[in-house]
C-alpha cells in the first residue's frame, strides 16, 4: 500500500508517517498541499490519501472533490484529517465523499483503525 | 531497547520539527496580523492567519503542549468567527491575537528550554472569550447551521437512495443541539462506510480497481456514446447485503455512485490540459523544494575547513612566489605550478565566499520585529509614527543577526519613547505630526551599516552633560574640556538615562550601556548623530563575519601583527604638530576630533630603539562609541587572515585576542581592540 500524506504542516505530515510506519507501511510519499498532492496523483500510483483539511491553495475538500473527478484515481480512499467535529464540517465531508474523517490529535491505533475500516485488508 | 531509543529519536525529531514549523509561523504571524488591522477585507490573509494558528493548534496537541493548544483554540475560535462573518476585524481583535502571539513566543521558548512550568495567561483568555462573546456566537452558530439543509438537499436529489443521502436529506439531521446525538453519529459511521464500500467493492482492494480501470476499454466507449451511462465496470459493487440499518433502502448503488463525478467529467483535464495542468502543479512542488534546513554545526565545520584552506593557500602562493624567483621563470613546471597556484587561489576565494553565504540570514529577521513595537509603542504614547523599512534584504552572519536583535530593538524602542515627539509638540515647531523613523541596512565592502534615524527632538550635548554631571558620572572638570561628539557618547554610559520619568518600555537607565557592550561584542562601531530639533541618527557598523576577517598588517619595532580592519577608522602619518600631552596622556588631534594615543611598543612590550614619533603612523580604531589612535612603524598592507585560538597553552596574552598564519608560515599575532580600549579607560579613570 502506498500513501500520501497531504498537510501544509511539516510537523504533523511527521506525525502521520511516523504513525504509518508503525503499522509497517513504509511507502509514504508526501505533499504539501492539494495542488501538491494531485501532481504526485497524475505521476505515481498511490494507494492512499490522508489529507488534511485545512491547507492553502487547495484544501482537503477540494482535493477530494478533484480526486472523486477524475477517470483514473476517482475511487481512491480519502481520508480526511480534521480538529473540529464540527457538524458542517461533517456534512461538507460526506458530500464531497471522503471516505472518513479522523479528529486531532488522535492516537496511532486510530488511525489504523479508520485505515482498516476503509480498506479492511489493509 | 533498541525500539525505545528509535522511538524517542522518533519524537526527538518530531519535537524539532515542531519548534522550527511553529518558530517559522510565529515569525510571519505578527506581521500578517497588523496588515489584517489596516486590510479588513483581505480573506486571504484572513485564511491565511486563522491556518497559522490552526497549524499551531493541531501540531500542539500532539507534542503535549496543552496551554499551546488551549490559547491557539481560543485564538481559533475568534478567527473562524471572521471568516464566517459574525464578527469584524476591530483593534481590539487585533490586539487580543497578539497577545496570544506574545504568549506564544513565550510557550515556545518554554517548550525549547524543556520548561514545563506552566504559565498563566488567564486574563488574556478571558479577554479572548469576552471578545468572542459566547452568547452571540452560540446563536450565530445555530443560525449557521440553519442554512445548511439547502445544500444538503441539493445534494439529496442527485443521488437519492443512499444512506448518505437519506442522512443528508433528513430535514432534522445535526439539529438538535450543539453535538451529533449517538443515533446521528452512528448513522454517520455507517454513510462513510457505504462510501468505502462503494469504492472498494469486497474482495477487490480499491488499489486494483484504480489498476483495472484501463484494462476495460470497451465499456469506456459505450460511456462516451450515452453521455448518460456512467463507468459502470470500474465501481460497480457485488450488490450485496447492506448493513441493516433502517434508514438503507435497498439501493442500486451502482446508480448512485459514479453520479458526482458526472458534472466533473466535463471540466477534468485530459490529454494536453492534463499534461499542462501537471507541468503547473509541478512547478509548484519544485519552488518548494528549494530550500533544505541544515544542522548549524555542519555548517560551522564547512567554515572552520575552509578557514584551513584560506590558510593552505596562502602558503601555496608564498612557496610559489619564492620559486619564481629562486629559479628560472621560464620554466614549464613552474609556470604551470603558478597557474595551478593561482587557480586554487580563485576557487578557494569562492568556496569561502559560498560557504560564508550559507550562513547568512537576511536582516529581515530582526528589522520585521519592528512594525510590531512601533505599532504598539505609539499606542502606548499617543505618537503617530511611519516606520521606513530599507534594505531588508541585506544579509549578515546568523552569529551577528543574534546578537544584534536586542541591541536594534532598544534603540527602536528609544527612538519612539525619546526620539520622537507627539502630534501636538511636533505641529507647534512646524513638523508633520507624524514622525518618522527609518531602520536602513546596507553593504559597505566587508561591513553592514545599519542605521536607525528619526525626525524627533534630537539631543542637545549641553543637556546630556548637565544630567550626566547631576548623576556624577562625570567631573564639572570633564563637562567643560568635552567635545560635542563625548558628550552624546555619555548615553551609553551605565546608569545614565535622560527620561524624566521611568517608563515600562526604556528609561530604566540600563539600555544603552547594554546597547554598547554588545556591539563591542560584536566588533562593532556605533555612531550617534544628532541635532537639537531636526533628529537622531545611530549607525552602527559592524564587521560581515567573525570568523574570517580582513586584517590590516602592522610592524611594530621587528614584529608583524594583525589589525582586524573593520575596527581601523583611518590611517594618518605622525605629525608631531598634532600631538599633546593632556594630564601625560599622549593625545593626537586629527582635524577637529582628540584621540588619546598609545604606542603599541609598550602595550607588546617589544624592546625599542627610540622613542621619537617621527616617520611613523597612527591607525585610529574604534570599538562601539571609543575611538583611540595606536602608534606603528609600519604598514604592510591588508591581508584575509583565519582568526585561531592561542590555545589553553599560552592562555591570555593581554593585548592580543588570537592568531593567524601568514602565507610564509609565519605566525602572528592579532592584536585585541577591545582590551586596548578598555585597559585604555580604565588607566585614565
Amino acid at each position: 500500500m502506498k500513501f500520501l500524506v497531504v498537510d501544509d504542516s511539516p510537523t504533523m505530515r511527521r506525525i502521520v508517517i511516523n504513525a504509518l510506519h508503525s503499522f509497517g507501511y513504509n511507502d509514504v510519499v508526501e505533499a504539501s498541499d492539494g495542488q501538491d498532492a494531485l501532481a504526485i496523483l497524475y505521476t505515481e500510483k498511490i494507494d492512499f490519501v490522508i489529507t488534511d483539511w485545512n491547507m492553502p491553495n487547495m484544501n482537503g475538500l477540494e482535493l477530494t472533490k478533484a480526486i472523486r473527478g477524475d477517470a483514473t484515481f476517482g475511487n481512491l480512499p480519502v481520508l480526511m484529517v480534521t480538529t473540529r467535529g464540527i457538524k458542517e464540517d461533517i456534512v461538507q465531508a460526506l458530500q464531497a465523499k471522503v471516505n472518513n474523517y479522523i479528529v486531532k490529535p488522535f492516537t496511532p491505533a486510530v488511525l489504523k483503525e479508520k485505515i482498516q475500516a476503509i480498506v479492511p485488508s489493509a | 531497547m533498541n525500539e525505545s531509543a528509535a522511538f524517542d529519536n522518533e519524537m526527538k525529531e518530531l519535537l524539532e520539527s515542531f519548534l522550527v514549523e511553529t518558530q517559522e509561523i510565529l515569525d510571519t504571524l505578527d506581521q500578517d496580523l497588523m496588515d489584517l488591522e489596516s486590510q479588513p477585507q483581505n480573506f486571504d490573509l484572513l485564511n491565511s492567519v486563522f491556518r497559522s494558528f490552526h497549524t499551531i493548534k493541531g501540531t500542539s496537541s500532539f507534542m503535549g503542549f496543552e496551554q499551546i493548544t488551549s490559547i491557539t483554540h481560543h485564538a481559533e475560535d475568534i478567527l473562524n468567527r471572521l471568516r464566517k462573518a459574525e464578527l469584524t476585524v476591530t483593534s481590539e481583535i487585533v490586539d487580543g491575537l497578539l497577545e496570544v502571539y506574545d504568549w506564544l513566543k513565550i510557550l515556545l521558548k518554554k517548550a525549547k528550554s524543556n520548561d514545563t512550568e506552566p504559565i498563566d495567561y488567564t486574563k488574556t483568555l478571558e479577554k479572548l472569550t469576552k471578545i468572542a462573546s459566547p452568547d452571540a456566537a452560540k446563536a450565530a452558530h445555530i443560525e449557521g447551521l440553519a442554512s445548511a439543509p439547502a445544500v444538503e438537499q441539493q445534494a439529496a436529489d442527485q443521488e437519492p437512495g443512499s444512506v448518505v443521502d437519506s442522512l443528508l436529506s433528513d430535514p432534522t439531521f445535526g439539529k438538535k443541539g450543539d453535538y451529533f446525538t449517538d443515533d446521528e453519529l452512528s448513522m454517520i459511521a455507517a454513510a462513510f462506510d457505504e462510501i468505502s464500500r462503494n469504492m472498494a467493492p469486497a474482495g477487490v482492494s480499491s488499489v486494483e480497481s484504480v489498476v483495472q480501470a484501463p484494462v476495460a476499454p470497451p465499456q469506456a466507449e459505450t460511456v462516451n456514446t450515452s453521455t448518460l451511462e456512467t463507468p459502470k465496470p470500474v465501481v460497480a459493487p457485488p450488490p450485496v447485503a447492506d448493513t441493516p440499518l433502517k434508514v438503507t433502502p435497498p439501493v442500486p448503488v451502482i446508480e448512485a455512485k459514479p453520479a458526482p463525478a458526472k458534472p466533473a467529467a466535463p471540466s477534468k483535464p485530459t490529454g494536453r490540459a492534463d499534461a499542462d495542468d501537471k507541468a503547473i502543479t509541478k512547478t509548484v512542488t519544485a519552488a518548494a523544494e528549494t530550500t533544505i534546513r541544515v544542522d548549524v554545526n555542519r555548517l560551522e565545520t564547512l567554515m572552520d575547513l575552509s578557514g584551513e584552506l584560506v590558510l593552505g593557500r596562502n602558503r601555496l602562493a608564498q612557496v610559489t612566489q619564492e620559486l619564481l624567483q629562486r629559479y628560472d621563470q621560464d620554466h614549464d613546471f613552474l609556470r604551470e605550478l603558478q597557474e595551478t597556484s593561482s587557480s586554487i587561489d580563485f576557487i578557494t576565494t569562492e568556496l569561502q565566499s559560498a560557504i560564508m553565504k550559507t550562513r547568512m540570514v537576511p536582516i529581515s529577521k530582526i528589522f520585521q520585529k519592528a512594525p510590531r513595537i512601533v505599532r504598539d509603542l505609539s499606542k502606548e504614547f499617543g505618537k503617530d509614527i511611519e516606520l521606513v523599512l530599507r534594505g531588508e534584504e541585506t544579509e549578515l552572519d546568523r552569529g551577528i543577526i543574534e546578537e544584534l536583535n536586542d541591541p536594534l530593538v532598544h534603540m527602536l524602542r528609544n527612538s519612539c519613547d525619546h526620539g520622537i515627539e507627539k502630534p501636538t509638540d511636533r505641529e507647534k515647531t512646524g513638523k508633520p505630526g507624524k514622525g518618522t523613523l527609518t531602520l536602513d541596512a546596507e553593504h559597505e565592502g566587508n561591513h553592514i551599516v545599519v542605521s536607525i534615524i528619526d525626525d524627533g527632538k534630537g539631543m542637545d550635548a549641553e543637556t546630556i552633560k548637565g544630567s550626566a554631571l547631576k548623576k556624577g558620572l562625570i567631573s564639572a572638570d570633564q563637562a567643560q574640556t568635552m567635545s560635542e561628539r563625548e558628550a552624546l557618547n555619555l548615553i551609553f554610559m551605565p546608569g545614565f538615562s535622560t527620561a524624566e520619568k521611568v517608563t515600562s518600555v526604556s528609561g530604566r537607565g540600563v539600555g544603552m550601556d547594554v546597547v554598547r557592550t554588545n556591539i563591542q561584542k560584536l566588533k562593532g562601531i556605533i555612531e550617534i548623530d544628532s541635532k537639537p530639533g531636526v533628529g537622531t541618527t545611530f549607525t552602527i557598523k559592524l564587521p560581515l563575519t567573525l570568523a574570517i576577517i580582513q586584517g590590516l598588517l602592522v610592524r611594530v619595532q621587528n614584529e608583524i601583527y594583525a589589525l582586524p580592519l573593520s575596527a581601523v577608522v583611518e590611517v594618518v602619518n605622525t605629525d608631531l604638530n598634532q600631538i599633546y600631552s593632556v594630564n601625560q596622556n599622549e593625545v593626537i588631534r586629527i582635524r577637529n576630533q582628540v584621540f588619546p594615543l598609545i604606542r603599541m611598543e609598550k602595550v607588546l612590550k617589544a624592546p625599542t630603539s627610540s622613542d621619537s614619533l617621527e616617520n611613523r603612523y597612527v591607525v585610529v580604531v574604534g570599538l562601539a562609541d571609543r575611538r583611540l589612535g595606536l602608534v606603528v612603524d609600519e604598514l604592510l598592507g591588508q591581508k584575509e587572515i583565519v582568526i585561531k585560538s592561542l590555545g589553553e597553552y599560552l592562555g591570555h596574552i593581554r593585548g592580543i585576542s588570537g592568531s593567524t598564519i601568514l602565507g610564509d608560515g609565519r605566525v602572528i599575532m592579532i592584536i585585541d581592540i577591545e582590551e586596548l580600549i578598555h585597559s585604555h579607560s580604565s588607566s585614565i579613570r
